[in-house]
């Protein structure tokens, strides 16, 4: 496979990943808001944090993020290389000149969700139509992952494709916990329990995780559970080391894998290391800005491995 | 209300498909029975079965239009033009015959320049001709063949006459619209497949890749043949990506591709670096190698033309072919066959003014209003001026473009192409305008494909069928009627 098509599989799969991720982790926000007692404010520069914008955010926007701000800056703003439309928009561009590589209804379901961006995610989207348009960009990743499962033979193609989403969702589900537990496990004490519960069920849903949570036999939604589920559940398709092994099943299938393997083993033993109970806030703090750090490492040596000729 | 072939036209020339006198041609008795039995509402809902079997299969151009690129479905006709086997007989002789002699001329332009000592190709032309590459001098691609694809315009005159137009041989394309009409028309007639002798197209693509593979410098190791195009945005990359496809070769954009200090041309896979042999190229020389054409082509590959040179890669079509695409050019054509092949043309060439001859150029100018006139190196339809079209201003003005740069045109009479039925308004079938473009290969051996791209023009009246400009297209049957009835 040309290098070129691998890399644009390879990033049209993090730009789908961060679409779904991005939209789960906005509506999720809007419905604890609808929950919380009228005098617990929403940090919604929470959530520009958790992409890891708050430059980019401040250059565009004056004054201290709102509602109305933050939702324009994250979803229809098309000046935010970051916002959802600008993510669709490169998801569709990357699959532009690979579609020959994937199934036809691949490219004509990513075709139909940019119309569809093009024509509802502009503007000032109100809070009630801004549900539908997210489950809707949601539901439409969902169906693009499913025409893959169902249709794409598991040859170069759909191992980059792997390769991006997984890379993608390791660095979305490690945000949104370092943003989470920054608020969460410090504080766990002052807060009304409640609260507390509520914010961790939030977390969860955020990362599309409470059902299966549930399901697998824990007692009751507490942050330290929630933490090691989110971190160290091998089942689970959202937690970290579920996409340490996925990424590493993908390098058992591409050519040079080595330095990559070498990596990833770097990372499991930087996650066997978490502690399971007592997690103290800075420790997950430190965990999470290491992997970043590792991640990036990662996507760097796949560029070098596959990407780019010096 | 029933399709009444007795009731069609105007016919103001010839018609492929019904005589003068309302009468189906032998070769299209069968079609038009068959299209006799419908009303019109049957032929709109025909229309919208084969509408939309293009719009599943996916098969679109690119046009540029209001500052961006849309990809628009294809759009063709539903009555096919039809061709009888034994006369389609004789122009696949002619369009070998001319391609053959194209390309002894080219090989002779870049080497001894013989047909102009013999004073049969006059020194001036070549000196004007844009497109000769001095850089491809004493070069010696395999089988001395430089045009290895050739889409050749073919047209019907007013008395039925089949004259060539114009012949492609830079970067022809059109050919994978061909197939996929097969494919649509298929699906939508199956019957009358069934039932009549057509003569199958599919075998195109098999021919290409043959074509391409004999062109590896590495004898006896399976070639490595990539498509080379210039991106998404080109208004022919469906066509490329569908080549590609068709063939099992790499789609690769000037970027993938990198020349070593040994000259050996590789492209960039996941694997590491792949050695590549031939290369159909779908890029004008002037982008093709930023070390020897335009320095700012960022579509090309650095290098490219050494590798070339030393034999080291197989291009197709060879840099500097293009030079015999060229309007002025064509005129020599049946020169050139006369000349390197010892025969007489098979088909003729529409007569042409060549404005640089004195005594041309004094008729033109007196006589633009009846003319069409073309500048030498354009394609796709732009810059002519067709005379009984034309405005005042637009006649002025090719006054002075003419006297400016006489070598720059070329004039020819109008022709009143010849027509086929085509579905219009409503589902009414009336006459517009067609040419052909069948595609001819060469390397080691010669190839024609049976019939070719028909184009049509959708407007009443209009004669101009690029797809650029609201041109459509039709299925080409090549019908043996030597078969079975």
């Amino acid at each position: 496979m040309l290098s070129r098509v691998a890399e644009n599989i390879y990033w049209m799969a993090r730009y789908l990943e961060r679409i779904e991720d991005t939209a789960r982790l906005i509506n999720t926000m809007t419905n604890l808001l609808l929950d919380l007692p009228s005098h617990a404010e929403v940090e919604w520069q929470e959530l520009i944090k958790v992409v890891g914008a708050e430059k980019a955010f401040a250059e565009l926007y004056e004054g201290k993020p709102d509602e109305h701000s933050v939702m324009r800056f994250l979803i229809s703003d098309r000046k935010h290389s970051g916002s959802l439309v600008n993510c669709i928009k490169m998801a569709r561009e990357n699959a532009r000149v690979t579609r020959d590589m994937l199934p036809l209804e691949f490219w004509e379901q990513l075709n139909e969700l940019h119309i569809y961006a093009n024509e509802h995610v502009k503007g000032q989207i109100g809070r009630r139509k801004r549900n539908d348009v997210l489950s809707r960009l949601t539901r439409s990743c969902q169906g693009l992952t499913g025409v893959v499962l169902a249709a794409l033979p598991h040859d170069d193609a759909y191992q980059f494709l792997r390769l991006g989403r997984n890379l993608e969702r390791a660095d979305m589900s490690s945000r949104i916990l370092d943003v989470a537990a920054a608020q969460l496990l410090a504080e766990e004490d002052e807060f009304n329990p409640a609260f507390a519960n509520l914010r961790w069920i939030n977390v969860l849903k955020s990362l599309n995780a409470f059902q299966g949570y549930r399901q697998q036999g824990r007692v009751g939604v507490q942050g330290v559970y929630v933490v090691d589920y989110l971190l160290h559940n091998e089942d689970f398709p959202r937690s970290i080391r579920h996409c340490l092994l996925d990424l590493e099943a993908c390098f058992g299938k591409v050519p040079k894998p080595e330095k990559a393997h070498k990596q990833l083993q770097v990372m499991k033993r930087q996650l066997d290391r978490i502690a399971k109970k007592h997690l103290k806030r800075s420790e997950l703090h430190a965990f999470v800005d290491d992997l970043q750090l590792e991640l990036g490492k990662l996507h760097g040596l796949i560029t070098d491995a596959y990407f780019s000729y010096a | 209300m029933a399709i009444d072939f007795s009731q069609y036209g105007p016919i103001t020339g010839y018609d492929e498909l019904i005589t003068a006198k309302g009468q189906p041609r032998k070769v299209a008795k069968q079609l038009c029975r068959y299209f006799s039995g419908m009303s019109s509402d049957d032929v709109s809902e025909l229309k919208q079965a084969a509408d939309l079997a293009i719009k599943a299969l996916g098969i679109s151009f690119t046009v540029y239009s209001e500052g961006s690129n849309i990809d628009r479905a294809w759009p063709m006709d539903l009555i096919p033009r039809i061709i009888e086997a034994k006369d389609w007989e004789r122009t696949q002789k002619g369009l070998k015959q001319r391609l053959k002699a194209l390309n002894m001329f080219i090989n002779d332009l870049y080497h001894e320049q013989q047909i102009v000592r013999d004073g049969v190709f006059p020194k001036s032309v070549l000196a004007g001709a844009k497109n000769y590459r001095k850089q491809c001098e004493g070069v010696n691609p395999p089988f001395g063949v430089w045009a290895h694809i050739c889409g050749t315009d073919l047209v019907t005159g007013g008395d039925g006459t089949q004259y060539v137009l114009e012949d492609n041989l830079r970067v022809p394309s059109g050919v994978s619209y061909m197939l996929e009409n097969r494919h649509v028309m298929k699906r939508v007639f199956p019957e009358l497949f069934e039932h009549m002798d057509i003569l199958p197209v599919d075998d195109y693509t098999t021919q290409l890749f043959d074509m391409l593979a004999a062109l590896s410098p590495r004898k006896g190791e399976t070639p490595e043949v990539v498509v080379l195009t210039p991106g998404i945005y080109n208004s022919a990359y469906f066509e490329h990506s569908y080549l590609a496809q068709q063939m099992g070769a790499e789609l690769v954009q000037g970027s993938d591709l990198v020349v070593d200090s040994d000259d050996y041309v590789f492209m960039k896979t996941i694997y590491g670096l792949k050695r590549v042999d031939v290369i159909y190229r779908r890029i004008d020389d002037d982008f093709l190698d930023p070390e020897v054409f335009r320095k700012d082509s960022a579509l090309g590959v650095p290098g490219l033309m050494r590798a070339w040179r030393s034999g080291k890669v197989g291009i197709a079509n060879a840099p500097g072919a293009g030079v015999a695409d060229d309007k002025v050019v064509y005129a020599f054509v049946p020169d050139m066959i006369r000349y390197y092949l010892k025969q007489t043309p098979i088909i003729d060439n529409v007569p042409t003014y060549l404005c640089m001859r004195d005594e041309d150029r004094a008729y033109v100018l007196d006589h633009l209003d009846e003319l069409v006139v073309k500048p030498a190196n354009e394609s796709g339809g732009y810059g002519l001026l067709i005379g009984p079209k034309a405005t005042k201003k637009q006649l002025r003005q090719f006054h002075k473009l003419i006297q400016d740069d006489p070598r720059n045109y070329i004039a020819q009479p109008t022709l009143d192409l010849s027509t086929v039925p085509t579905v219009v308004e409503q589902g009414e079938v009336a006459p517009r305008h067609v040419d052909l473009r069948p595609f001819t290969l060469q390397s080691k051996q010669l190839y024609t494909t049976t019939g070719g791209l028909s184009r049509v023009a959708l407007p009443e009246g209009s004669l101009v069928v690029n797809s650029s400009q609201g041109g459509g297209s039709k299925d080409t049957w090549v019908v043996d009627l030597g078969g079975k009835h």
